[in-house]
């Protein structure tokens, strides 16, 4: 036995992990690419009319498909841009989006379809450069989502997207990004879709009130603070050819409606011009949403209530901290104001100031 | 320290009742008790002894040995591999890893998982192929998911600490010692290899139900990734042409093909194949990230 095992193995080969054929593939998509069960684990979601698959079949194999390509197309964003496999994600993301607002905010939501929207490059949901004109931005999937009649998963995948790469962050941030690209498509798409959904904030805001909608409201909340503190860069000015045909900053204004808003260069400065400014702030520096006008609002309401309070306090300590940075680097931009008037309204608590009548409520919910 | 003794004066006289009628109705209450309070405060040398006579007393039992089983395994846990090879009990690792001896299979796997602590310990397991070729098995044919889950662990803890260390890389110094003998054994020992293929393989004659071949087929699966992010060449070559042309279709190589291209029946189970697509998914995350963290 000893033998038979050990011959012919005497120096047993070690890891060889890097050793693959490109920079941004690896040896096991390398694997499966070879083996043609790469397109096989994607055509169940690219191609679901294909007759070469059972209709049976489908149904069990769809959503593993969308989560194969979700876990590609995240981790393998450079292989994927370069293939057709992004032209076919963009259609039938396209097709499979497409869905009247009744549907957004009643049915169940499509959300491998929004998972894998979520996992994309975000350089892949920008317009193409060579298109002209704001009717552009309708050739991305992003614009597809709704803000007004929503739910939940939508307003997590604007946050997702708006929030910019989470994997190459440093602190203090830097100019000098690997790879800017994702950072730069964020802050774009983001104007993109502010600009074409004026509405955003007054929504957003609407659902961060509704706090009997727990998901919707914390997903609401979530999707402000993804903008506060996301990692943004500028476009480039000038365009350079190169394999990403990223667009520079001149596209993004010729996709915007005329006139477009401010683009500020960071995601709080976003949050403080227009139309962003009448929305978010007043509302985050409003008291929350509570049940203690309601009798018996207590027990698993007050819960939820208690949940959104607690993100929304959240969403402004991270605001008056990004804030306060911003006028520690700039000052005399006016940007101390706004951050002492965030700091008082932290001091008050999340609950914010005292004396307004709700002390006896309180003090019969605590009696449970 | 008080309740030691004369808990201690109880477990002998019980014990002593088990070893003159191994069929005596097992305290298990008792057996918790100890299990909770014995084993904080138990002399070393009452300890070897409560444990040699345990381990003569367990194969001669006719009630359910699972009170004993969790008392030992709490007794034997400040001891490393050696020392308990070093107790001279003469424990059966094959059997005791046999599937159908599921109160045992726990036993065994805690001890074998004992071995994971260095490189010298898991070579003296690789050094048993009856061992490896049982724990091999039980992972993959044992109905218990628990037991499953355990044996898989301490599969790849074993190759994972008796790795080799990338010829001219400085980094992640692994522990001395280690040649890579339970990779060999794992992939180079025929028997294993063969066992490995014939449970999962549909084609094999092995007397598995087809429910059974599925439970090891996911088992494989979910085992993969991490092995590959180990050492991808282990399962991408072929290491015995002989076995894998009697299990694949001769297009490509290794464990990986033939569990990614050969194994599943993708025509006819439809929750196989969903497996499968989600290995997939599993497999190209597991390896960037590995890779990212290099």
């Amino acid at each position: 036995m000893q033998g038979k095992c050990f011959a012919g193995l005497s120096s047993f080969p070690s890891r060889k992990l890097t050793n693959h054929s490109s920079i941004n593939s690896s040896v096991s998509l390398d694997f499966l690419v070879t083996h043609r069960l790469h397109d096989r684990a994607l055509s169940f979601y690219l191609d679901p009319t294909n007759p070469k698959h059972d209709p049976l079949d489908l149904q069990f194999v769809y959503a593993p498909s969308a989560k194969y390509l979700a876990a590609y197309a995240s981790n393998y964003p450079g292989h994927f841009l370069n293939t057709s496999v992004k032209d076919q994600t963009l259609l039938r993301l396209g097709q499979s989006l497409d869905l009247s607002p009744s549907r957004w905010a009643h049915a169940e939501s499509p959300k491998h379809d929004l998972n894998i929207l979520a996992s994309l490059p975000r350089l892949s949901l920008l317009p193409k450069s060579t298109l002209q004109g704001s009717s552009a931005w309708n050739t991305s999937p992003l614009s597809m989502l709704p803000s007004k009649s929503t739910n939940a998963d939508v307003l997590e995948t604007l946050a997702t997207v708006f929030r910019g790469p989470v994997d190459q962050e440093t602190y203090p941030p830097t100019k000098n990004l690997k790879d800017p690209s994702e950072a730069q498509s964020a802050r774009a798409l983001y104007f993109l879709y502010l600009n074409h959904n004026p509405r955003l904030f007054e929504d957003l805001v609407k659902h961060a009130e509704t706090v009997a909608l727990e998901s919707h409201a914390l997903a609401a909340v979530h999707v402000i603070t993804s903008i506060a503190v996301a990692n943004w860069q500028s476009l480039p000015e000038e365009s350079k050819e190169g394999p990403s045909h990223l667009p520079t900053e001149r596209h993004l204004l010729s996709w915007l409606p005329n006139p477009p808003t401010a683009t500020p260069e960071s995601g709080v400065l976003a949050l403080l011009a227009p139309p962003s400014l009448e929305h978010t702030l007043p509302y985050l520096l409003r008291p929350p949403q509570t049940f203690s006008n309601i009798v018996g609002g207590v027990g698993d309401t007050q819960n939820s209530a208690y949940k959104v309070a607690t993100a929304k306090f959240d969403a402004l300590k991270i605001l008056h901290g990004r804030l306060e940075e911003k006028a520690i680097q700039e000052p005399g931009q006016g940007y101390e104001e706004i951050v002492e008037t965030l700091r008082r309204r932290i001091a008050d608590g999340p609950w914010g100031s005292k004396g307004q009548g709700q002390v006896g409520t309180s003090i019969a919910t605590m009696e449970l | 320290m008080a309740a030691t003794e004369p808990l201690l004066d109880q477990l002998q006289a019980h014990l002593e009742q088990l070893e003159s009628d191994p069929s005596t109705e097992l305290n298990a209450r008792f057996f918790e008790s100890c299990s909770l309070i014995l084993t904080q405060t138990i002399p070393q040398d009452a300890s070897i002894s409560v444990i040699t006579r345990l381990s003569k007393i367990l194969p001669t039992l006719q009630t359910d040995p699972t009170p004993v089983i969790q008392f030992l395994i709490q007794l034997l846990q400040p001891y490393n591999f050696s020392d308990i090879l070093a107790l001279d009990a003469g424990i059966d690792f094959a059997a005791g890893l046999d599937e159908r001896a599921l109160p045992y299979n726990r036993l065994m796997l805690a001890l074998l998982h004992k071995a994971t602590a260095n490189a010298t310990d898991a070579s003296l397991v690789a050094a048993r192929p009856e061992v490896v070729t049982a724990l091999v098995k039980l992972w993959l044919c044992t109905p218990d998911a628990g037991v499953a889950q355990q044996a898989s662990n301490t599969l790849l803890a074993l190759l994972r600490v008796d790795q080799q260390s990338p010829p001219g890389s400085g980094e992640d110094p692994l522990p001395a010692h280690s040649q890579g003998l339970m990779w060999k054994r794992v992939f180079g020992d025929q028997d294993i290899y063969a066992l490995v293929l014939s449970v999962c393989s549909l084609k094999s004659i092995l007397q598995l139900s087809k429910s059974q071949k599925t439970l090891a087929q996911a088992r494989l699966l979910e085992w993969l990734p991490a092995v590959g992010v180990l050492n991808w060449n282990a399962i991408t070559k072929n290491h015995h042409p002989n076995i894998e042309s009697q299990y694949t279709d001769g297009k490509g190589e290794g464990l990986l093909y033939f569990a990614a291209s050969c194994m599943v029946d993708v025509k006819d189970d439809v929750l196989m194949h969903r497996c499968l697509i989600e290995f997939f998914a599993d497999l190209i995350t597991k390896i960037k990230q590995a890779e990212h963290a290099r």
